[in-house]
Order: C-alpha cells, then structure tokens, then sequence
C-alpha cells in the first residue's frame, strides 16, 4: 500500500514538480525554505489544490489525474491536515471543533462528542471542552487541531508546520507529544517543517524541497551523517 | 512622577478648524429642533398620511434589507472568492450605484422597468405587470441604491477571511453548502449585521431613485422622505417633526452599530 505523488502543479510562476511514494507506517519530514512548495505539496494531497499534469493516488485509488479529469473532492478523501498555527475555527468552543468532521457527516452531537471521546483523553482535552480557540495556548490549539484531524479517522495524516509559532519550552513538550501522537496514527504521516531538529527528532525519512524541486531524498540517518 | 501632569500643547490652527466642522454638523441639528413645535408633536405623528408614510418607509426598507441579504452575500461570496471574467466589470457595476446620484438609478430603472422599458415592456404585454408607481417600484429602488452597502462591506470581510478556514473544513468533510453556513457566515457576521443595517439604513433614507421611479403617492409609494419633502411646501411643521422622526431612527441606528457591529468592520466601509 502506498501513496503515490508523480504530478506537477503549477500556481501562477510557480511549479511544483515531485515524484514521490510514501509508504504506509513511515514518518516523512518534508523541509525546505519558505516558498519551496511544502504546504503546496501537501495542500495537493489534501485535494485544496488540483494538479496541473500527473496523478496522485492513494492505496491504488487515483484522487487526482489531470489527464483523466479525475478529482476527488476533500470531503472523501480521508486525509487528515493539522493547519499551522491550528486555524481552530474561531466561532466555535473546543468541542464543537474536534466533533466539526463528525457533524459535517450529519452525526448527531451527542454521538459525535461520544465519538470523539478517546481523542479527547487522548489529548487531554476534557477541562477545555467549553472554551473558545482564542483563550488556549499555542500548545493547546495544537492538540486541538490533531484531535480534529484524527476525528473522521484518516488514512493519511498532514501536519504543516505544527511547531511553528510556539515557544521554544512549549515546542520541546509538545514534540514529545507529537512523538507519540505519530507513533500511535498507523496511516501515512507527512510532516512539514522548516526546523531540522524536529525533523530529525520525529521522522523516519527526510525529502528537501527547494524552488519546488526534490533535492534530498533518504533515512533520517544518512541526512545526520550529510549534516 | 512617572507621568508628566503638563497637558501637551495642542496646535490651535487645527483644532479651531476642526471645531468649525464639528459645529456645522452640530448647527442644522440645532436649528431643526428650535423651530420644531414640540407641542403639535403627538398630533401631526398621529395623523393618517404621516403614520401611512412611517409604515410604509418601515415595510419597503425591511423589505430591502432581506432582498439585499438574500441577493448580496451570494454576489459578495462571488466577488471574494471566485476568479472569473468580468468580475472587476460586475464590482465596479456595483459601486457605480452606490456614488452615482440616486435620481439616475431611478431613470434608468424607469426606462428599464417602466411600460416601455427594455424588461417592462414585455413585463406588461405578457403579464400585464406594471411595477412603476407601486410599492414593489419602492423596494426595487431602495435595493438598488442599498445593496452595495451590503455587497461592498460582506465582500470585504471575506476578503479578510483567512480561506485557509474553509479548506480545513473540506478536509474535515464539510460539503461546501456546510462549509458556508458553519464556517464562512458565522466569521463574518458581525460585518453580515453591519452591511444589512446599513443598508436598510440607505434605503430607509432613499429619495431621488424613489421619486423617479416609483413617484410620490401616498398610502402607495410615498415614504417618509417623500412625505417629508411634500410637507415642506405646505406644511412646514410636518417636515419638521418627520425629519425629527427620521434622525431618531438614524441615530438609534448608530449607537446600535456603534456598540455591536462596527468596531470590527471599519475597514469593511472602506472601497
């Protein structure tokens, strides 16, 4: 089972051109300077952006083909996508953000908050149920934004950025947290960062974007020993 | 003393001549009230024509709002968020209405609408609909002149809406539909409430495309500023206490913004 990413895409004089396969199981830290195409990258797996020519697919399911005139639409893609900064929807408390995947799937609230109760405790979450996203701290907002990702129970798992804006004692705990938020997700797990020490820190495998090109590709060994 | 106690000297140039605006606006207040015969106050509010034009003002202006909520926030939505041709054409169509001289709007809906206007004409050989002169002409020239308001300030707050907010949505499986009304409406609301007043603010105030098109029937089309006009001649203390009436409804119109709504949006007014 793999996700397979042969595609370019192209966004004003921008291009993003990559040929990469993910396999199930492996944490894959995606790096590179701003503008080198990592959210873009990942925003295409998510299906908030179509491909310009190529395919992308998922365990043999094809979600995007330019050529075919295939796109399958966000909704049913199965990916979960953790934002930078969190980007909790500001309208709503807590709850209503973690369960926002269920509701959307017409789930009622009191099953969609039952539903979402391992998350919860999973995150630690039960004391910050009633309040609104703006009165967390950074940390907080980012345990929030996983729980509401891993909510409709994807196959994929995009993190863009999570660390970045956090204070540095507050990124140490919650890089011990996302440790082991990634090693309890079974599915594919993408994460972008422009810091190498998270990136060494949780990944398996390292892939450097510059001007929306690869330029590395290897285990998270081989990039130490190239540092 | 941690904080100098001596005042900062103000430059007097600038504050006389910010004194006499303020005053010029202060003055026509001032001169309205004095003449104003308070004790035939109750009587000319209570009589037929005056409370028929207040009703009638109340009704067509709410009227306006929903329409302009119904038909604006989509077309805003548009405007945001969707590149497609003649989209600059379409928003610089709208902020035409809004600084074009409303007596325009009334002509050029009165050769459109009117009985041999480009639609009107058929609207009447085929189903006998005459809009000009009736209160349905009253709302289509208020929505004319008010929906920019609403267009211009809902465009602008979505403009401001990180859309980043409605891809996280898709992802989490909301349909666009849903998206919209959880995500997209609840953001912007406050500059939703503000564009609607506002714009049932404009078309409560709505004269000259009013009188073009719709003329100055009272009971039909004849609204408060109409009514407030017609009285000038022959009625001066009616005019009077309606434009009194009129800057109560303005004015509470206000501290209502003031408190809720517009402290967010001000950029919103901005074109």
């Amino acid at each position: 089972m793999t996700l397979d990413t042969r595609f370019t895409l192209s966004r004003g004089t921008f291009t993003l051109d990559v040929d990469l396969v993910f396999n199930e199981g492996e944490v894959v830290a995606i790096m590179g300077p701003n503008g080198s195409g990592k959210s873009t990258f990942l925003h295409s797996i998510a299906g908030l952006l179509p491909v310009t020519s190529g395919t992308l697919t998922l365990n043999g399911e094809t979600f995007d083909d330019a050529t075919a005139d295939t796109f399958v639409d966000p909704t049913q893609r199965t990916v979960g996508i953790v934002f930078q900064g969190g980007l909790l929807f500001e309208t709503m408390t807590v709850l209503e953000n973690i369960v926002f995947g269920l509701r959307a799937r017409k789930i009622k609230r009191a099953a969609a908050a039952t539903q979402a109760q391992p998350l919860i405790n999973q995150f630690a979450l039960t004391d910050l149920l009633e309040r609104q996203p703006r009165e967390l701290s950074g940390g907080q907002a980012q345990r929030v934004a996983i729980a509401r990702a891993l909510v409709t129970q994807p196959k994929v798992l995009l993190l863009d950025e999570p660390m970045s804006g956090l204070d540095t004692a507050t990124r140490q705990l919650i890089r011990q947290e996302f440790r082991e938020v990634l090693a309890s997700f079974a599915g594919y797990r993408i994460l972008v960062t422009h810091d190498s020490e998270d990136a060494l820190a949780m990944a398996d495998r390292i892939i450097e974007l510059d001007q929306g090109k690869v330029i590395w590709d290897g285990p998270v060994s081989e990039y130490r020993e190239k540092r | 003393m941690s904080r100098s106690r001596r005042r900062q000297k103000l430059p007097w140039q600038i504050v006389l001549i910010a004194a006499i605006a303020a005053a010029f606006f202060l003055a026509p207040f001032v001169g309205l009230m004095w003449r104003t015969p308070w004790s035939k106050f109750a009587d000319i509010v209570r009589r037929q024509e005056i409370r028929d034009a207040l009703w009638l003002s109340i009704k067509t202006s709410l009227m306006t709002a929903i329409i302009c909520c119904i038909f604006g926030v989509p077309l805003a939505w548009l405007l945001a968020r969707v590149e497609f041709p003649g989209r600059r054409f379409i928003r610089a169509l709208t902020t035409l209405s809004m600084v074009l001289p409303p007596v325009v709007g009334g002509i050029a809906l009165l050769f459109t609408f009117g009985r041999r206007g480009l639609i009107g004409q058929y609207l009447d050989s085929w189903f006998g609909i005459r809009i000009p002169f009736t209160t349905t002409a009253v709302v289509m020239a208020q929505c004319f002149v008010a929906m920019p308001f609403l267009v211009l300030t809902v465009e602008a707050a979505l403009r401001q809406l990180d859309s980043r907010f409605e891809g996280a949505a898709r992802t989490l499986g909301g349909t666009r539909w849903y998206v919209f009304r959880r995500v997209t409406l609840p953001s912007i609301r406050p500059s939703l409430f503000a564009g609607i007043v506002l714009a049932w603010a404009r078309a409560l105030g709505e004269f000259g495309a009013t009188i073009t098109f719709a003329g100055n029937l009272p009971g039909t089309t004849q609204t408060m500023p109409l009514a407030t006009y017609a009285a000038l001649d022959s009625n001066p203390e009616s005019a009077l206490i309606l434009s009194l009436v009129m800057i109560a409804i303005a004015f509470t119109i206000l501290i209502a913004l003031r408190d809720r709504w517009l402290g967010r949006t001000e950029q919103g007014l901005s074109l």
